[in-house]
C-alpha cells in the first residue's frame, strides 16, 4: 500500500505528536506515505473568508501535484481533508469553475484535471489495511479501557457516506473495539469543536470545548480523528472547565497514537510526552485490563 | 380499396387559436402556401378550430367539396385528436384519414423567430402524409362484468362495495389474513375523532355478506395477462392451515397457543401468537398460521395445541396452496401505502430510544386493541411530556420531496388524544408549516390550540439523551430552533412521536410491472392525468385509488373509491371496448419466425405459431397491440408496419421537412 | 429590495463594497430554495453566540438584505462542519453562502477589527512562505496591540514546553509562485 502524503501545515507544529504516531503507526503496518513533494498549505479555515477561488485553487494544487505523481493522495488531518475534497467536488461538474481554478494554478505551473483521488487516514486503515490486518499488529490490548470516539465534524460528509453513517458513524468505534477498548457511547461524536474558534472566539471556543469534555462522562480518554480537534480539546481544558466551573483532566488521544500503544510502540516514537494531559494512568488502566482478562477467575490481584 | 391517388382531396384547416398562434404564427401566409400544395382542395384559416363554427367549415367543405383527407394544423391532437375524428366521421369519412399538424405546442409556443417558416414546413409535411392515410376500422370487444379489486384496505373495500351494490361481480384480493388496511390500526380519525374501527367495520363485515363480493384474504395476484375488457388474473391463495368454512372463530386455538411472534399489526409494539387473527374485528375471522413462528410445522408435528383444542377439527396442516383463475373486465389497485422506517435518519433516535415511536405505534397504543389496551404507557411508563415531530422524511430532498399531506392532521388529533388520556399532560409540536386544508381541517387546528397544545415552529435537529440541565435528566431532548424567535431551544420531553413519511409500497415496482402500470417521480403508481383523470392509468382498464396513488386521508381515498367504481362500472355498462385502430400488422411474406418482436413487445402483442406455415410466423393480437411501433422497429426484415403510421406515411413526412427525396 | 443575488459561484468573491452577485448552481443551492425550517440553526454549534441564525441569514438574502446580513458580521462564527448543508432538507448550501457573506464582511472596513487582522495575519504568511507558520503569524496578527498577545500565553507556553512550536519558517520550492497565486486571485476578484 502505497500512497502520496499530505502532512499539512500543523503536523509540524501544533499536532506534532499526530504526525509522529501516524508516521509511526502507517509505518509498522506496512503503509508507505511518501510525503507529496513541494505541497502548499490548504487554506485550513482561513481561505474562504478570504477567496473563494483561492479555497478552492490552494487545495486543488496538491491535488494537481498528486496527479502529477500519479498517486492516490492520503492526509492525516481532518481540515486539510475537508478543504481538498472540497476542491474536488466543487470543481468536479462545474467546469467554468474548474477553469478559473486552473487560471489560479497555472502560476505555479500546475493544472488540476479533476482525475486525483483522496483518502483520510481513517478510510485507508479501516478499508485497505482493514481490521484484520490492524488485529494481527495488536500486542498490547487496551483492556478494556473507556474510550470516547471523537470523528469531529469535518470528514464525515465526505467519507463516510460512502462506507458507513455520516450521522452516526460506527468505523472508528469498530477500529478501537479491535485494539480491545470498550467504546462508551459517545452522544457528541460528531459535534463540531469549534475549530479555529478557541483562539479567534475564546468564549465560543470554550463552550464547545467544555461540552465535548463533559459529554465523555466518565471514559478514560477521549480519541479524535482529527489533529485540530486534538489541539482543542487537549489545550483548552482549563478554559473550558473555567467557563462552566467545573474542572476537567481527561487524556486525550489521536486515532494513530491508541492504536501505536496497542501495537506496544514506544512512548516517544508516539509523541505521548507531547500530549497536554498525561497518559500514564491509561497505561496504567490497560495494565489493570490486561490482567483481569487474562487472569479471568483467579483470586490473585493484578499482576 | 385501390383509391385512384389522383382523387385525392385535401383540406387544410389553420387555427388561430386566438393569439395563442397567430400571435406568433402568420396564419394566412401559411394557409396561402397550403393552398398552393397539389391535392390540397382547400386551404382555410380560423380563430378557433375547435368550437362548433370551426367545426361546421370542416364539415361543410367535406360535403360541398368532397374531400378525402382533412389535417387540422392546431394544438397537440393530445388535446383535439378524438374532437375532429368526430367531426370527420360525421361529416362521412373514415376517422383515420385525419390528421393533427402541432403548430402550437411545437410550434408557436416554443419559438419566438422563425414560427412560421417551421409552421410551414411542419403543415407542409403534414399534408404529405395525409395522402397515404388510409381507411381504418376500430373494433369492438365485449367487456367481461366483473371487476378485480386488488387490495382490502379502506379504498379497496369502498370500491368492491360500490361495484357489488351494482350487481356487478368483484374479487377482492387482499395479501394479509385480514381486510381493514392501516385504517384497522388506527384509533380516531381526523377532524371528527370517529372511532376508526366503528366505522370502518360495518364496511368489512357488509363486504363478508355481500352476495356479489367474492373475498379472497391471505392472497396474492401472481400474473396478470389480457387486455382492457378481458383480463385474466391468477391468484395465489396462501394456506391458512385452518378450514375456514369449519372454523367459527371461537378463538380458543390462540389462547392456547404457546408460541409468540412480534405483532405486525402491533407494529411492533406487542405480540400475537403463531397462529392468530391480526386484531378481534378481523374479516374474515378465521386464524391464520404462520409456518415461520409455529412449532408443529417448524418441528415436523411437535405441539399440536391448536389441533386438539379445536372442537370443530377446522385446523388441517394438509393445506397447500391454490392458484384461482378470475376473468374481469377490470381492474382497481388498492395497495395502499408504507410508513418510512425513520431509523435512517439517526439524529431522530428511532431505534436507539425506546421512548422515540412512529405515529402508527402511537396508535396502537391509543387503540383499545392495542397492546396497552389503550393506554399510552410506553415501556411501563406513562408519559407527562410529548413532542411530536412532523415532517420525517418527507419535504425533504435527502428522502421524499414531497408532502405526505396527512401528518399536521394526525398530530392534532394525538395532540388532542394524549390530553384527553393524560392530565396534565404537555405537549409540543414541532412543525414547519401547518397544513390544514381540508373541510374542518383548520376549526380542528384552532380546537387543538385551544386546548393548550404547545407549537414550536422548528424542524428538531436532534432528539438527544444527553443531559445538559436539571430539568433535562432522565428525559428525552428535542433540539430545534425556535424559529419565530430566532432562538435555539431545547425541550425535555418523556416520549417523542415521529411523524414518517407515507412513501409507496415496497413492492410497487414489481406490482407496476405485474399490471403494466407506471410510477411517479415518487414511487407511488402513477394516474392517467394529474386533473382529469386521477384513478385512471396508462394501462387501459386498470384504475388505481386510495393510498396506491399518494398519500391522501380517508375522505380522499373514499372519493377515489368512488370514481375507481364509477370508472369500472361505466367500462363493464358500456359493454363493449373500441380498441383502437392503429396497431401492428405482420406481412407474413417478410417474416422469418425470428420471435424478436415477442420477445421485445411489453403488451405480449405478437406471438409466434406455425398454422399453416412452413416456418413460425408472427401474428399480432390487435386488442393487446398499442401501437408502439417497437417490433415494427425491432423487426431485421421490416415485415411488421404500424397502421397509420407506414414507411410511406413517414417517409412522405420527412421528404416534405427536409427537401431530399427519399 | 433591488436586485435579488442568486447564487454561490466566486459571484461573491470580488469583494469591492456595491458589487452584484451573479448566479449559478455548485454543490447545493442557493437561497431562494429554502423554506425557513430552521434545521440548519438547529444543528449549529455556535448558532446561539450569533446575531442572525443561519436561516435568519437566509431570509435576509431571500429579500436581498445583503447589506444588513453583512454588517452583522455574518458567517464569522461559522466553523464550516457542513452540518447545516448535509441535512438540508432544500439542499442549500448553508455553508457556502455563510462563507460568501463573512468575505464580504471581512472586505468591510468597519467589520470587527480584530477579526479582519486574524485573515489578513493568516493571507500573509501563507502567501509569503506557501505554508502556514504559527509563529508569524501571530505576530503579525499582535503586532498592532502586542499586549493582547498574553491571552495566549498558557497556551503557548505548553506548546512550547512540548515541542510543539517551530520557530523555523517552512521552507518550499514553489513560494514565489504561490505568492504570485494570490495576487492573481485578488486581481480576478477585482479585490486591492
Amino acid at each position: 500500500m502505497k500512497y502520496a502524503y499530505y502532512p499539512g501545515c500543523s503536523a509540524s507544529g501544533t499536532s506534532k505528536e499526530c504526525e509522529e504516531s501516524l508516521q509511526a503507526t502507517m509505518r509498522h503496518l506496512g503503509v508507505e506515505l511518501t510525503q507529496l513533494e513541494d505541497w502548499n498549505c490548504c487554506g485550513a479555515a482561513m481561505a474562504t473568508g478570504v477567496s473563494y477561488l483561492l479555497s478552492l485553487a490552494l487545495p486543488a494544487r496538491n491535488l494537481a501535484l498528486a496527479e502529477r505523481a500519479e498517486s492516490d493522495l492520503v492526509t492525516g488531518c481532518s481540515r486539510c481533508y475537508m478543504n481538498l475534497i472540497r476542491a474536488v467536488h466543487y470543481t468536479e461538474n462545474n467546469a467554468s469553475v474548474r477553469e478559473k481554478v486552473n487560471v489560479l494554478l497555472a502560476e505555479t505551473g500546475v493544472q488540476y484535471s479533476g482525475k486525483a483521488r483522496l483518502r483520510h487516514i481513517l478510510d485507508v486503515i479501516i478499508n485497505d489495511v482493514g481490521l484484520d490486518a490492524v488485529a494481527e499488529k495488536v500486542k498490547r490490548p487496551l483492556g478494556g479501557l473507556r474510550v470516547a470516539p471523537y470523528y469531529g465534524c469535518c470528514q464525515g460528509m465526505w467519507t463516510y457516506a460512502q462506507f458507513d453513517s455520516v450521522e452516526d458513524p460506527h468505523c472508528f468505534d469498530e477500529l478501537l473495539g479491535t485494539l480491545g477498548a470498550q467504546v462508551v457511547d459517545y452522544p457528541l461524536k460528531t459535534a463540531c469543536c469549534g475549530g479555529t474558534l478557541s483562539m479567534s472566539k475564546r468564549s465560543v471556543g470554550a463552550k464547545l470545548i467544555g461540552d465535548l469534555l463533559a459529554a465523555a462522562g466518565d471514559a478514560d480518554c477521549i480519541v479524535t480523528a482529527c489533529p485540530l480537534c486534538m489541539f482543542n480539546l487537549n489545550s483548552f481544558q482549563k478554559e473550558a472547565g473555567r467557563a462552566r466551573s467545573t474542572h476537567f483532566d481527561i487524556p486525550i488521544l489521536f486515532l494513530t497514537q491508541i492504536m501505536g500503544m496497542a501495537f506496544g510502540l514506544p512512548e516517544k516514537a508516539l509523541g505521548l510526552q507531547r500530549n497536554t494531559v498525561p497518559v500514564d494512568s491509561l497505561y496504567r488502566k490497560m495494565a489493570v485490563g490486561a490482567a483481569v482478562s487474562s487472569g479471568a477467575g483467579s483470586a490473585s490481584g493484578p499482576g | 380499396m385501390a383509391e385512384d391517388k389522383n382523387d385525392v382531396k385535401i383540406g387544410v384547416y389553420v387555427c388561430h387559436c386566438g393569439s395563442n398562434i397567430a400571435g406568433t404564427v402568420d396564419v394566412e401566409q401559411v394557409t396561402a402556401s397550403a393552398q398552393e400544395r397539389g391535392s390540397v382542395a382547400v386551404a382555410r384559416n380560423y380563430k378557433f378550430m375547435c368550437s362548433e363554427p370551426g367545426q361546421a367549415l370542416i364539415k361543410q367543405d367535406i360535403e360541398e367539396l368532397g374531400l378525402n383527407r382533412v389535417v387540422v394544423a392546431a394544438c397537440s391532437p393530445r388535446m383535439h385528436e378524438p374532437t375532429f375524428r368526430r367531426v370527420v366521421e360525421e361529416g362521412g369519412l373514415n376517422p383515420y384519414q385525419l390528421h393533427i399538424c402541432n403548430i402550437r405546442e411545437q410550434c408557436s409556443w416554443v419559438h419566438k423567430d422563425g414560427a412560421t417558416d417551421k409552421a410551414e414546413a411542419l403543415i407542409s409535411a403534414a399534408i404529405s402524409r395525409a395522402y397515404y392515410l388510409e381507411p381504418l376500422e376500430s373494433r369492438e370487444v365485449p367487456v367481461a362484468p366483473a371487476v378485480l379489486v386488488v387490495g382490502g384496505g379502506i379504498a379497496g373495500i369502498q370500491a368492491a362495495l360500490k361495484v357489488a351494490d351494482a350487481g356487478r361481480k368483484v374479487y377482492l384480493v387482499e395479501r394479509e389474513p385480514s381486510i381493514g388496511g392501516h385504517m384497522s390500526q388506527i384509533d380516531k380519525t381526523f377532524p371528527t375523532l370517529d372511532c376508526s374501527a366503528c366505522i370502518l367495520t360495518p364496511r368489512m363485515a357488509a363486504v363478508k355478506s355481500h352476495p356479489n363480493i367474492e373475498l379472497m384474504t391471505y392472497s396474492e395476484v401472481v400474473d396478470v395477462q389480457g387486455y382492457v375488457g378481458n383480463f385474466k388474473a391468477t391468484i395465489r391463495r396462501k394456506p391458512r392451515y385452518v378450514d375456514e368454512s369449519l372454523c367459527t372463530g371461537c378463538g380458543i386455538c390462540q389462547e392456547k397457543c404457546p408460541w409468540k411472534a412480534e405483532s405486525e399489526f402491533d407494529c411492533g409494539l406487542g405480540q400475537r401468537k403463531a397462529i392468530y387473527t391480526p386484531f378481534p374485528q378481523a374479516v374474515p375471522n378465521v386464524p391464520v398460521i404462520d409456518p415461520e413462528h409455529c412449532v408443529y410445522i417448524l418441528k415436523d408435528g411437535k405441539c399440536g395445541a391448536c389441533l386438539k383444542f379445536c372442537e370443530r377439527g377446522a385446523v388441517d396442516f394438509s393445506q397447500t396452496e391454490k392458484i384461482v383463475d378470475v376473468e374481469v373486465g377490470a381492474i382497481i389497485m388498492a395497495t395502499g401505502y408504507d410508513l418510512m422506517d425513520p431509523s435512517e435518519i439517526a439524529r431522530l433516535g428511532y431505534g436507539k430510544f425506546p421512548n422515540v415511536i412512529t405515529s402508527l405505534q402511537f396508535e396502537r397504543l391509543c387503540n383499545a386493541t392495542g397492546p396497552t389496551g389503550g393506554h399510552i404507557v410506553l415501556n411501563g411508563q406513562e408519559p407527562k411530556s410529548v413532542g411530536i415531530i412532523h415532517c420525517v422524511g418527507s419535504r425533504d430532498r435527502k428522502y421524499h420531496s414531497y408532502c405526505s399531506r396527512v401528518c399536521c392532521m394526525y398530530a392534532l388529533k394525538f395532540a388532542h388524544l394524549i390530553k384527553e388520556k393524560i392530565e396534565d399532560a404537555s405537549v409540543y409540536q414541532f412543525y414547519i408549516d401547518m397544513r390544514c386544508y381540508g373541510k374542518g381541517f383548520e376549526e380542528f387546528f384552532q380546537r387543538e390550540g385551544s386546548e393548550g397544545v404547545t407549537f414550536i415552529r422548528g424542524k428538531p435537529a436532534q432528539v438527544t439523551d444527553l443531559a445538559l440541565s436539571e430539568e433535562e435528566q432522565g428525559k428525552l431532548v428535542v433540539v430545534c430552533e425556535n424559529t419565530l424567535m430566532g432562538r435555539q431551544l431545547r425541550v425535555p420531553v418523556d416520549m417523542v412521536v415521529l411523524c414518517p413519511a407515507m412513501e409507496a409500497r415496497s413492492d410497487a415496482r414489481d406490482v407496476a410491472r405485474l399490471f403494466n402500470l407506471t410510477q411517479s417521480a415518487d414511487g407511488f403508481l402513477q394516474e392517467r392525468h394529474a386533473k382529469l383523470e386521477p384513478v385512471a392509468t396508462a394501462n387501459d382498464g386498470v384504475f388505481v385509488i386510495g393510498c396506491a396513488q399518494g398519500p391522501k386521508d380517508i375522505p380522499d381515498t373514499v372519493a377515489q373509491a368512488l370514481a375507481g367504481a364509477a370508472e369500472t362500472l361505466s367500462l363493464i355498462d358500456r359493454g363493449s371496448v373500441e380498441l383502437q385502430a392503429a396497431t401492428a400488422t405482420v406481412d407474413e411474406t417478410l417474416c422469418q419466425g425470428c420471435g424478436r418482436c415477442e420477445e421485445i413487445c411489453v403488451f405480449h402483442a405478437p406471438t409466434l405459431s406455425s398454422d399453416g406455415t412452413m416456418i413460425p410466423v408472427s401474428s399480432i393480437n390487435e386488442a393487446l397491440c398499442k401501437g408502439c411501433g417497437v417490433c415494427a422497429v425491432t423487426c431485421p426484415t421490416g415485415a411488421i408496419s404500424i397502421r397509420h403510421f407506414t414507411r410511406q406515411q413517414i417517409l412522405a413526412e420527412l421528404e416534405a421537412l427536409s427537401g431530399v427525396p427519399v | 429590495m433591488g436586485a435579488q443575488p442568486k447564487t454561490l459561484e466566486g459571484a461573491w468573491t470580488p469583494q469591492a463594497p456595491g458589487h452584484t452577485p451573479s448566479s449559478t448552481d455548485l454543490v447545493g443551492n442557493d437561497f431562494s430554495l429554502c423554506y425557513q425550517c430552521g434545521l440548519c440553526t438547529g444543528s449549529c454549534r455556535t448558532a446561539y453566540a450569533m446575531k442572525y441564525t443561519p436561516r435568519q441569514v437566509m431570509n435576509l438574502l431571500q429579500l436581498g438584505l445583503v447589506k444588513e446580513a453583512v454588517a452583522s458580521g455574518a458567517g464569522l462564527l461559522c466553523t464550516a462542519c457542513y452540518s447545516c448543508t448535509f441535512r438540508c432538507p432544500r439542499g442549500v448550501a448553508v455553508t457556502d453562502l455563510m462563507a460568501a457573506i463573512q468575505r464580504l464582511s471581512l472586505a468591510e472596513k468597519h467589520a470587527d477589527p480584530h477579526i479582519r487582522r486574524w485573515y489578513q495575519a493568516f493571507t500573509d504568511t501563507v502567501a509569503r512562505h506557501g505554508r502556514f507558520h504559527e509563529v508569524e503569524f501571530l505576530v503579525r496578527y499582535y503586532a498592532p496591540n502586542p499586549f493582547r498577545l498574553r491571552e495566549q500565553v498558557s497556551v503557548g507556553l505548553t506548546l512550547l514546553r512540548k515541542g510543539k512550536i517551530t520557530l523555523r519558517p517552512p521552507k518550499m520550492r514553489s513560494q514565489k509562485a504561490i505568492a504570485a497565486m494570490f495576487r492573481k486571485a485578488a486581481q480576478i476578484e477585482g479585490r486591492p
